[in-house]
């Protein structure tokens, strides 16, 4: 029967019985429209997700559903927009936040929706398939290393695989690129829909710590509320403080939990969590979802819960005293470069740009919360100038226990990539930990494989373990 | 016209020299990169200028190559490399380096050179030029940075003394103007390296004053002079992000294929010279509406990329273009992207469109695969 094993799929995600049954029906018409067939639902359920995540940890199996349920809530923009409701879309990164606040504000009336976020999320990470910015419908040259994240944004809406949303919400806080792609789609497509735009130059003074710098809060702050006034324009749904304040605590509470999920990972020797995993946690922290924070802060707390056992229990995903690497990319849309560090006895932590979630929360002040999104949106490491990330970078790798740091997988990108081997030595310098770096794209594993990387990963590990052995861990 | 231009470049290499030698008397010294920066208001702050500019070499960007992703475009490279080098005629002697950071190259060249110990001044231009306070932050920001410049000079900026460098810019500027209607005639009387040429060098006489002269001068040599190419040679609009004064070979490529580049369309290196300053009023005001609002919005404005096909279809129609010449550089992603919509454009419209790319390696190689694409290009045209 073909629906079994979208069944085995759901099943292994934690549904069950009539809710298994009463969700079926939408899961099927996700999988349609995420251009998922059964071959493809049948290798993610028997080989990719056990073979890349802890599928014994039910937080774990928790936040993929939710993410799921993200993708099947985003299928349904068309049928939202048709019932006359309005559909946001937002670019990674963002300020959560203010673009959550419109859907506090709009009472169901409004969705807001990363599209091409979670497309690209779900795709790689649970199901196996890369993006590959040759296959872009646009005719970008792919010898021009576009980001494979825009050039995936090019070819779903080419190809007509996203409905159109009443406004795209674009955000320039890191590289160009991402808001150009929407004026470049509306002009191959001369599409009808609305845009809008926050940005700010990268033009602080090398150093200065940007969160902290009052001018260029303010900016921002006045960017985001100008922002706001031109959605709501086209929504017709006013966002007050309320909503934002509302919008600012739920973010928080989700924070939280993130923080204190990395504090129990990073401190625990053995480390009880895959890196794949414990990335995964904090995919919100740029994004929101428009099925809200329900289920992935059930997912936190099940996985917080379930590692505090193990902590308790002493049991780790790799004996205790094994090494461990901090990642600054997320390696979960390349997942088995985590694996390939553990089969050689390391453990892959942090990840997703060495989320700072203590340093985000102290961000928040009381009034003004566009400015409170402001300070947070540079506090994030890779929207700032290199050394002020430099100065975030360390304050992770100080903070936490580890054996050493990686980067590398954003080759391909003029912002976050352009400077990255200096911020390396730099963070080297002021930390004393060893810095590695590994050359790659992590949206596009297309462009590598793992016999690539294999002979540089186990020559980094076997650094780490002999530095390991050396020191008398 | 060839005699001109030499004589412009002993005048122009002296005046490096000139200017190093102020410096040590006392007069700051500013390198200054980008449209949006105003070499005459710097002036008026008591201090002398000169462009930073590289692209065309390949030594420079490879020089980065440690420092700077590969995938960063060849001309930030060039610069930053150059710096690196010190084949700059003014590398490390100016006292700050003032950079527009229009995109994220420009952002992270102007951080490198800052990394590397040199006193940076960014000014900040925000790509959301229509959005009402974007011009605000640019504006703020080059008032910040002419008042770095007084400090450095110990001088407020002289008001009158500006008004005077301003009415010589809009001198350049008439002068500009005058070539590019002689470029209208069928046979233009100006190839388009010597006219690159003139313009890079109406930057690095680094006297407001001295360029009108120039270009006046040579406006009026010009004006008599015959035709510079074939008769009846296809006719050409160069568009992209900048010619760099390393470029020239590409350039006598273009020029020698039969064809004639009558027209350009470019965000760097080059005059804005469809628009005067006003001289009345708030000049620093004045000079950023000239830069920001009043003119064609470079590439990485959002949105404008409609706006640049209305003016290059616009210039098509005046100089009469039979092609355009897509200046792309490696690497350049927004610029590439433009590139995708112009080509449907252009298309449509039946205007045929070539695409050059370079990385600044100029090798036998690279330019006699660049010699074939243009003579193929202008063998298309000439059918
Ligand atoms: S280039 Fe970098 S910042 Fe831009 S969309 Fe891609 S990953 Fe994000």
């Amino acid at each position: 029967m073909p629906a079994d094993v979208h069944r085995r799929f759901l099943k292994l995600l934690g549904w069950d019985g009539e809710e298994l049954e009463a969700f079926l029906p939408e899961w099927l018409k996700t999988a349609e429209f995420l251009r998922l067939t059964e071959a493809d639902v049948a290798f993610a359920v028997d080989e990719w997700l056990p073979t890349y995540w802890d599928m014994s940890m039910c937080g774990t199996r928790k936040f993929i559903a939710a993410v799921i349920r993200e993708a099947a809530a985003m299928a349904r923009a068309g049928d939202y927009i048709n019932a006359g409701e309005s559909v946001i879309y937002s670019m990674m990164p963002s300020a959560a936040v203010c673009v959550y606040a419109n859907r506090i504000a709009g009472e169901g009336k409004v969705h807001i929706f990363y599209p091409y976020f979670i497309i690209a999320t779900v795709w790689t990470s649970f199901f196996g398939r890369e993006l590959d910015a040759r296959l872009n419908g646009s005719g970008l040259d792919p010898a021009c290393q576009h980001c494979a994240l825009n050039c995936l944004r090019a070819d779903s809406t080419i190809k007509g695989m996203i409905a159109p949303p009443t406004v795209i919400w674009n955000w320039g806080l890191q590289c160009d690129e991402a808001p150009k792609t929407d004026e470049m789609l509306k002009r191959l497509e001369e599409a009808g829909w609305k845009s809008v735009l926050t940005t700010i130059p990268h033009d602080a003074p090398l150093g200065m710590d940007e969160s902290e710098d009052d001018g260029r809060v303010s900016y921002l702050a006045e960017e985001m509320r100008v922002a706001q006034s031109q959605v709501t324009g086209y929504t017709g749904v006013p966002v007050l403080d309320e909503h934002m304040s509302g919008a600012m605590r739920e973010y928080l509470g989700y924070l939280r939990r993130v923080e204190r999920l990395t504090d129990l990972v990073m401190n625990s020797d053995p480390v009880p969590m895959y890196g794949n995993d414990l990335t995964l946690f904090s995919l919100c922290m740029e994004c929101a979802f428009d099925t809200g924070y329900g289920y992935i802060n059930d997912a936190l707390d099940t996985a917080i819960a379930e590692v505090e056992q193990r902590i308790r229990e002493g049991r780790g995903v790799l004996p205790k005293g094994s090494p461990k690497l901090a990642c600054h990319f997320s390696p979960l849309n390349v997942p088995w470069i985590d694996k390939i560090f553990r089969d050689n006895g390391v453990n892959l932590t942090l990840g997703r740009m060495f989320p700072p979630a203590s340093q985000l929360i102290k961000c928040v002040k009381p009034g003004d919360a566009y400015r409170s999104a402001a300070s947070m949106c540079l506090e994030a490491p890779n929207n700032v100038n290199m050394l002020d990330e430099v100065r975030m970078t360390c304050g992770q790798l100080n903070r936490y226990p580890v054996d050493g740091a990686i980067y590398g997988f954003f080759a391909f990108d003029r912002w976050i990539g352009a400077l990255e081997k200096i911020m390396i030595r730099e963070a080297e310098e002021r930390t004393g930990i060893p810095h590695f770096y590994l050359e790659g794209d992590f949206w596009n594993g297309a462009r590598f494989s793992l016999d690539d990387k294999l002979a540089t990963i186990r020559g980094i590990c076997s650094c780490l373990k002999i530095s390991s052995l050396a020191s008398g861990k | 016209m060839y005699e001109t231009l030499k004589e412009l470049e002993k005048v122009s290499s002296r005046r490096a020299a000139e200017l190093i030698e102020a410096r040590s008397g006392g007069v700051p010294l500013v390198e200054y990169f980008g449209r949006f920066i105003p070499e005459a208001l710097i002036r008026a702050c008591g201090a002398g200028v000169y462009p930073l500019a590289g692209g065309g070499e390949l030594a420079p960007p490879d020089a980065a190559k440690d420092d700077m992703l590969g995938c960063m475009n060849p001309l930030a490279r060039s610069i930053a490399g150059g710096v690196k080098l010190g084949t700059d005629r003014i590398a490390g002697k100016a006292d700050v380096v003032v950079t527009a950071v229009t995109d994220i190259h420009m952002g992270r060249l102007s951080e490198l050179l800052e990394f590397w110990g040199v006193n940076v001044c960014k000014v900040g231009v925000p790509s959301d030029w229509q959005n009402g306070i974007a011009f605000g932050y640019y504006l703020n920001s080059l008032r910040r940075m002419l008042e770095t410049v007084s400090r450095l000079s110990g001088k407020a900026m002289d008001v009158e003394l500006a008004r005077k460098y301003i009415g010589e810019t809009n001198r350049v500027n008439a002068a500009v103007r005058h070539i590019k209607e002689l470029r209208k005639r069928a046979n233009p009387p100006i190839t388009f390296e010597n006219y690159m040429r003139l313009q890079h060098l109406s930057f690095r006489l680094c006297d407001t004053g001295a360029a009108a002269e120039a270009i006046e001068g040579i406006g009026l040599e010009l004006d008599g002079a015959d035709g510079a190419y074939p008769e009846n040679a296809p006719r050409l609009l160069l568009a992209g992000r900048a010619v760099a004064p390393g470029d020239y070979e590409l350039l006598r490529l273009l020029d020698e294929s039969g064809a004639a580049v009558v027209a350009e369309m470019l965000d760097e290196y080059i005059r804005v010279s469809d628009v005067d300053i006003q001289l009345d009023g708030d000049l620093v005001e004045n000079f950023a509406r000239s830069r920001y609002m009043d003119t064609v919005p470079i590439d990485s404005f959002q949105p404008s990329w409609d706006r640049r096909l209305e003016h290059m279809l616009e210039l098509c129609g005046e100089y009469g273009c039979d092609g355009v010449v897509w200046y792309q550089l490696a690497y350049d992603e927004v610029y590439d992207m433009e590139y995708v919509c112009l080509s449907r454009s252009l298309a449509e419209r039946g205007i045929p469109l070539l695409h050059l790319e370079t990385n600044y390696s100029y090798t036998p190689e690279s330019l006699a695969l660049a010699r074939k694409q243009i003579e193929n290009f202008v063998g298309g045209l000439r059918r």
